[in-house]
């Protein structure tokens, strides 16, 4: 079984205080993949795919999956179905994998225009802290979540010297949703990509099929 | 059921007179649509008619789940026509250079290095008039091929000879595939 990484470099520190934007940012800047935990002080977590955003979520009250339920885009029988569950800690990551019957552009829609919601309310406010968590993406969809937690607390209203972090965009403008939406993109094929099964793509076993039955029947035919 | 459809384009290239009609003729299933037209000067001496612009057939194979065609494209062996066979190898899934050991051999070189330039595709080399498997590598090697590159010997003028030659280069082709899939 193989398993390829997809950390990008390092998390590094933030020298400086910095808007949410500046630490989104930031972490495409570092292709980073994994979950940022960011203090405004309301807590959201945006979660990475080689740098690019794929959901962000604010510490609400009500689940993710009571959220999904009650927006109507699962019911509770789909719910307990996708959900693993590990003592305390639940996953709906895959949730179409194991639960075959989710319309799965609505959910993706939903989670397209969460994602939105929660950066475009968060956007310019100041990190107090941010707290990095990478992962790794296996080939066969699973997520194993890396040790190195890096948590770094950044006193608010320290001015900006992170020289990794490129000119802030301004939130709420057009091209700051612009990346967002390029992020979103660009996470949704690489998701696509990471759950593709670690064998032949499917055209290329019919490929070979073909070439090895018309083999046979030009062999065949010279035998004749 | 339906059937899958699938569909593969072989190149015939080599020098003047090697036995590329020859053999797209002993595998296609159509009549071959030719370009040929009557030779002139010394190339008269050697045949009444050659291939201008390129040579076209197909054979067609359909077993119970799968229907597969092969375009069988022969390209002019006069360095003069060359740029038919450049257009014609740019999406070939596999090219077969057929060659004499008594061709040409500066010519069969020339053109065994054109043919290479750029060519993404498996490469068979039929080594015609032949019948000992290292003699045709022997005269593969003269012309310039690879030590990896596959040489067959073969007489095309026997047509069970001509399905035999395509077969070897779809298996080089059913290689590359595999892998390409590996990697």
């Amino acid at each position: 079984m193989t398993m390829s990484t997809s950390t990008g470099d390092a998390c590094l520190p933030f020298a400086a205080a910095q808007p949410v934007h500046g630490v989104v940012a930031h972490h495409a800047q570092l292709r980073f993949s994994g979950c940022v935990t960011i203090r405004t002080p309301e807590e959201i977590s945006v979660w990475f795919a080689d740098g690019a955003v794929f959901f962000a979520d604010d510490a609400s009250e009500y689940s993710v999956a009571d959220r999904l339920v009650a927006d109507g885009i699962l019911d509770a029988a789909q719910v307990r179905r996708a959900t693993v569950q590990i003592d305390e800690t639940r996953s709906l990551g895959f949730i179409a994998h194991r639960c075959t019957d989710v319309d799965v552009h609505r959910l993706l829609l939903w989670a397209e225009l969460a994602t939105a919601s929660v950066l475009r309310a968060s956007a310019d406010q100041l990190a107090v802290s941010v707290e990095s968590q990478r992962f790794v993406v296996h080939p066969e969809g699973l997520h194993l979540w890396q040790s190195d937690r890096q948590y770094v607390s950044v006193p608010p209203g320290t001015p900006s010297t992170n020289p990794v972090a490129g000119p802030a965009l301004e939130p709420g403008s057009p091209q700051f949703f612009l990346a967002i939406d390029a992020a979103w993109e660009h996470a949704a094929a690489e998701d696509a990509a990471c759950r593709e099964p670690a064998h032949e793509p499917v055209e290329s076993v019919d490929r070979r099929f073909a070439l090895r039955s018309l083999i046979g029947g030009l062999r065949t035919r010279a035998r004749s | 059921m339906t059937l899958k459809k699938f569909t593969f384009k072989v190149l015939v290239a080599g020098p003047f007179a090697a036995g590329k009609t020859s053999l797209i003729a002993a595998v296609s299933q159509t009549p071959v649509v030719s370009t040929d037209v009557a030779t002139s000067g010394h190339e008269a001496e050697v045949k009444a008619s050659t291939t201008v612009a390129m040579d076209f057939g197909t054979f067609e194979w359909v077993d119970s789940s799968v229907s597969v065609k092969l375009l069988l494209f022969g390209g002019p062996g006069q360095k003069r026509l060359s740029f038919m066979t450049d257009i014609l190898k740019t999406d070939a899934d596999v090219v077969i250079f057929v060659v004499r050991p008594d061709s040409n051999v500066d010519i069969a070189t020339e053109m065994l290095s054109d043919l290479r330039d750029r060519l993404n595709s498996p490469l068979l080399i039929a080594v015609n008039c032949c019948d000992d498997d290292a003699v045709a590598r022997l005269v593969a090697a003269s012309i310039g091929a690879h030590a990896s590159d596959v040489a067959v010997a073969c007489q095309l003028n026997v047509h069970a000879r001509g399905l035999e030659v395509m077969a070897a280069a779809l298996e080089l082709l059913d290689e590359r595939i595999m892998a390409e899939v590996n990697q």
